[in-house]
């Protein structure tokens, strides 16, 4: 339900995963004397001098902080792309004349109510909803804890009657999407849940 | 709207965090080297200058391309990069199922989706309400469920059959856009 940096993360494992292959099969193919016949100076008995020259140069050092400054920046700015990100809508603007006034509303208030109007659903223990879109075209995204025998369709019915008429009718505009998770509660233990007969 | 709010596939936040962890490990190596190499000149523009004669880079040129220390450095380096290849390409298991649901008329676009954990847990609640079953464990992928029960029970097959049919009673009560396929296993618990 929350966004995550699923795009980003395929492409940078792709590419640097692409890079370590590729380095790491070159490195094989001219341990094994593969390349021996295309460059006599790459046999396989030849020494790393040549690569490791480079760490000789002068500057050499220098270009090694900048290497390990954008590597870090590369790194650290991935890591903090990883946390799921709820983004709800911007606060709704729903007066219908600016000039006397603005009228907002934020998303969030707007979520917690409808999570409180699911909450009440019939084997419904629990619900987190977010609100992403505009005041006219707003989008939910619903997850609820729902009772492990509970009625999967009546609960689907439910949140598709009653609570979207609901949360439609608070904000003066049809939903142009909703999108319902159920998981299952698992809180209640299975002493709580049933009754024994002794 | 053709974009899905729910999420299908797996976004691989583990791989990711280990190989940006990795990057910073790089960047921290590579930086304390370059630190160390300015310390050593005693001056920045002197390193600027002069070719450092590291340690590291002699010691490098020494080896030589069929040792073995640079061939494990090669298949563990083509072994990881095909590892990260194969996890950003492959799209991974489906976590969700997705559910048939009508709508209603405030709705524009409804989406209803099961995980495949409240499946398993769905499933073994079912089977748990079966007299004569003392345990159950239920694993499924978008496709199918695996419940296992055990019971003290010598002749089990009577209850699988009737784990069976309370499973299936219970997914069918579900109007999934494909219902998944039910397996039941039973293991004899000790008495």
């Amino acid at each position: 339900m929350r966004r995550t940096a699923a795009a980003a993360n395929r492409t940078g494992l792709i590419i640097l995963g692409l890079i370590a292959l590729i380095i790491g099969l070159a490195v094989l193919a001219i341990g094994f004397g593969l390349t021996a016949p295309v460059d006599p100076a790459l046999e396989a008995g030849a020494d790393l001098g040549p690569v490791a020259s480079v760490l000789a140069l002068p500057y050499s050092a220098l270009i090694a902080v900048v290497v390990a400054l954008i590597l870090a920046i590369i790194g650290l700015r991935w890591l903090s792309v990883q946390v799921p990100r709820k983004d709800f809508a911007k606060p709704f603007r729903m007066q219908a004349d600016a000039r006397t006034g603005l009228t907002t509303v934020n998303a969030e208030v707007i979520a917690e109510a409808v999570a409180a109007d699911l909450e009440s659903t019939d084997g419904v223990s629990d619900a987190t909803v977010i609100l992403r879109g505009t005041a006219r075209s707003p989008e939910l995204l619903i997850h609820v804890d729902a009772d492990e025998r509970a009625d999967i369709d009546a609960i689907i019915a439910e949140v598709a009657e009653r609570a979207a008429g609901n949360a439609a009718m608070a904000l003066g505009a049809p939903l142009s999407a909703v999108a319902l998770e159920i998981g299952i509660a698992r809180t209640r233990s299975r002493r709580q849940r049933s009754v024994s007969v002794q | 709207m053709s974009t899905r709010l729910l999420r299908k596939r797996p976004s691989r936040i583990g791989p990711a965090v280990v190989v940006a962890l990795i990057l910073l490990l790089l960047a921290v190596g590579l930086g304390w080297a370059g630190i160390a190499a300015f310390v050593s000149f005693g001056s920045v523009a002197a390193a600027l200058i002069e070719a450092p004669d590291s340690a590291i880079a002699e010691a490098a040129g020494n080896l030589h391309w069929n040792s073995a220390v640079v061939i494990a450095v090669g298949i563990v380096l083509a072994l990881l990069g095909l590892i990260a290849f194969i996890l950003g390409i492959s799209p991974g298991a489906r976590r969700i199922l997705g559910v048939s649901a009508a709508g209603s008329e405030h709705i524009g676009d409804f989406e209803v989706a099961l995980p495949t954990s409240a499946l398993s847990q769905i499933a073994a609640a079912a089977a748990d309400g079966v007299d004569g079953v003392s345990g159950v464990k239920a694993s499924s992928n978008a496709r199918s469920t695996i419940v296992t029960f055990s019971t003290p029970i010598r002749d089990v097959e009577p209850i699988r059959a009737e784990v069976e049919a309370a499973v299936r009673e219970r997914f069918a009560s579900i109007s999934f856009d494909r219902t998944p396929t039910v397996k039941v296993q039973a293991r004899r618990s000790q008495s």
